[in-house]
């Protein structure tokens, strides 16, 4: 069964003395800016590469695996990757109706289900699956190129690095690399889960409910390299509605920095430095409140918000979520609990 | 452009905006540019999303016999260059699978390139429909999913800018006369080449994109481009003895 209500999700994470997202064209893989703004920009590529390996790691099947996981010569072609996450062979293939074959790849390929794919294999294979086989899967789950809330600063020592890196097993050349990273970056993702492109890619509840926690501990679990060391998940919120076909389509909007217009945040270096004003939230989610079916929530204890001119910490921030949409549809969301 | 006699027709109007936006420039091939208004193939396309309609089904409905169009460009012009990893698309990497037409195919995993794309921040259009009378089911369709009636918008999919990571958001659906104007100074909307007449020290930006489409074997193709001017700040544009139209307040042009 795949789902049924339609999902608008707001995540905030932070980056501490890191590089939430190197730029590949820039020299030394420069920390994602906004010239004009000053902001950090993260792409929905990076934060879908956190939650495919998320996905990896807890044992489900995905399509586009991480080339850095793998071995360096394990980098199959489409029809490869088609094969392994299937763990069919062509004979299998050929005997599988198109249909069947689009099921199998689905129901294996976790990432597919959520973020789509596009499937150009060469005609041989194209022959052997079917013409039916649909060339690409439009995914269900969208997100934004996330921005930080805030201007950053990149950090002023920088590290010299000396790497050596292997383009074959023979070819062996020594560098030199400069280490950027930005003091503190709060960054904010904007997505939305389509219960009617769902039904393309068989995105089912369960899926959705995984994703709450996922998210959550993909930040904390795939950040253990040394540029992508200091993140932590600090707000995920997905309101889901009743309504057909309904959500606000802005409510990552209602999120903002209670200093707003009096600072640009350049000096924030700590979670502990941000105060989060979401009166503008609550009032969208009360306005929506005939649509809501249920608002899946998870807050990180060091977080403060101001709500209504007073302080609160994340204990505060669910009793108003309550207040404001009722106790019944709070789904407090425990990421550690089973994946 | 436009054959369809927009005089007194109903216009439905509404505004899209968001955080990004990407409309692919089809004359560049390794940078990613963008367009900066959005065109008229694309606002086609994002309708067709909000009512479900799938790819290649909807072409007709946006025809010059059938429809006009007019955007307002309602935020100033602002790009970013956001470089990604994609896979090839230079001559010899990719070739067109056999007999599957509009499919391709890509030799190796590992010919990964860096490509810069550049996105719109920030971009916010208002789009002015007008749909001949034999498209009504359509309209009232639309005005449904808009939310023109009851303020709740629905579209059946998510709409975007372009590309699915830019989400959109559609806001203040209208429905009006559309009347014509005489004599008007000032267009609110883009304006197409042919209507503009250049004025001493008046500087217009100008770009052509896609216009209209057809569905064509399993694909599609682009059957006009329309060239045009727009307010790069997005206000404006000083004109003279252009022909223009008064619809939900904004004296604009169809095309």
């Amino acid at each position: 069964m795949t789902i049924e209500n339609r999902s608008e999700i707001v995540f905030l994470y932070d980056a501490e003395d890191c590089n939430p997202n190197g730029n590949p064209l820039s020299a030394n893989d420069k920390p994602r800016i906004d010239e004009m703004t000053g902001e950090a920009v993260v792409t929905d590529v990076r934060l879908k590469r956190f939650i495919r390996d998320q996905l990896d790691d807890d044992g489900h099947g995905i399509y586009i695996r991480n080339p850095s996981k793998s071995p360096g010569e394990d980098v199959p072609e489409r029809e490869g990757l088609f094969k392994r996450v299937t763990d069919t062979d062509d004979e299998d293939v050929e005997e599988m109706s198109a249909e069947d074959a689009a099921e199998a790849f689905l129901n294996n390929a976790a990432d597919v289900r959520y973020f789509g794919a596009t499937c150009s294999f060469s005609s041989d294979f194209q022959d052997k699956l079917g013409d039916d086989f649909p060339g690409q899967f439009i995914g269900s789950v969208q997100f934004e190129h996330g921005r930080s809330m805030h201007t950053v600063s990149p950090k002023t020592e920088t590290k010299q690095l000396s790497t050596v890196v292997s383009t074959g097993e023979e070819a062996e050349q020594g560098t030199f690399a400069t280490d950027n990273r930005l003091e503190y970056a709060l960054i904010k993702f904007h997505g939305v889960v389509n219960e009617n492109a769902a039904e393309d890619t068989k995105l089912t509840s369960e899926d959705v409910e995984r994703l709450d926690s996922v998210i959550w501990r993909s930040i904390a679990n795939q950040t253990l390299t040394r540029s992508k060391m200091g993140h932590q998940p600090r707000l995920y919120l997905r309101a889901e509605y009743e309504t057909d076909d309904y959500h606000p389509g802005r409510l990552d909007d209602g999120v903002k920095r209670n200093d707003e217009g009096e600072t640009d945040g350049s000096e924030y270096r700590n979670i502990t430095d941000v105060t989060l004003n979401v009166d503008d939230l609550f009032e969208e989610l009360e306005e929506d409140k005939d649509h809501l079916d249920e608002v899946h929530v998870c807050v990180d204890k060091y977080v403060t918000f101001d709500i209504d001119g007073e302080e609160v910490d994340n204990e505060g921030f669910y009793e108003e979520l309550k207040d404001t949409v009722g106790e019944e549809s709070v789904d407090i969301v425990e990421p550690y609990g089973d994946s | 452009m436009t054959d369809l006699d927009v005089e007194d027709r109903e216009c439905i109007s509404f505004t899209v905006s968001g955080n990004w936006a990407h409309f692919r420039r089809i004359d560049t091939t390794n940078d990613k540019q963008t367009y900066r208004v959005i065109p008229r193939t694309t606002a086609a396309g994002l309708i067709a999303a909000m009512l479900g309609l799938p790819r290649d089904s909807y072409y007709e409905v946006f025809s010059p016999e059938n429809s006009a169009m007019s955007v307002e460009l309602l935020s100033e012009v602002r790009t970013m260059q956001v470089p990604m990893l994609t896979l090839p698309t230079a001559s010899g990497d990719i070739t067109t699978a056999e007999n599957v037409s509009g499919k391709t195919v890509i030799k190796t995993e590992e010919e990964r390139k860096r490509r810069s794309f550049e996105y719109i921040r920030d971009p916010k259009y208002r789009i002015h429909v007008v749909l001949d009378d034999d498209q009504e089911e359509i309209r009232e369709e639309l005005k449904d999913r808009l939310g023109v009636e009851d303020g709740v918008t629905q579209p059946v999919y998510t709409p975007s800018l372009g590309k699915t990571e830019c989400l959109a958001e559609i806001e203040n659906p209208t429905v009006s006369e559309v009347e014509p104007l005489e004599d008007v100074e000032e267009i609110d909307s883009v304006v197409p080449e042919n209507k503009i007449m250049p004025k001493a020290s008046v500087s217009y930006s100008m770009e052509r994109s896609p216009g209209y489409m057809s569905s064509e074997g399993r694909g599609r193709k682009t059957t006009g481009f329309v060239s045009y001017a727009y307010p790069k700040d997005g206000g404006s544009i000083e004109v003279s003895g252009v022909d223009a139209y008064l619809t939900d307040g904004s004296q604009v042009c169809f095309y």
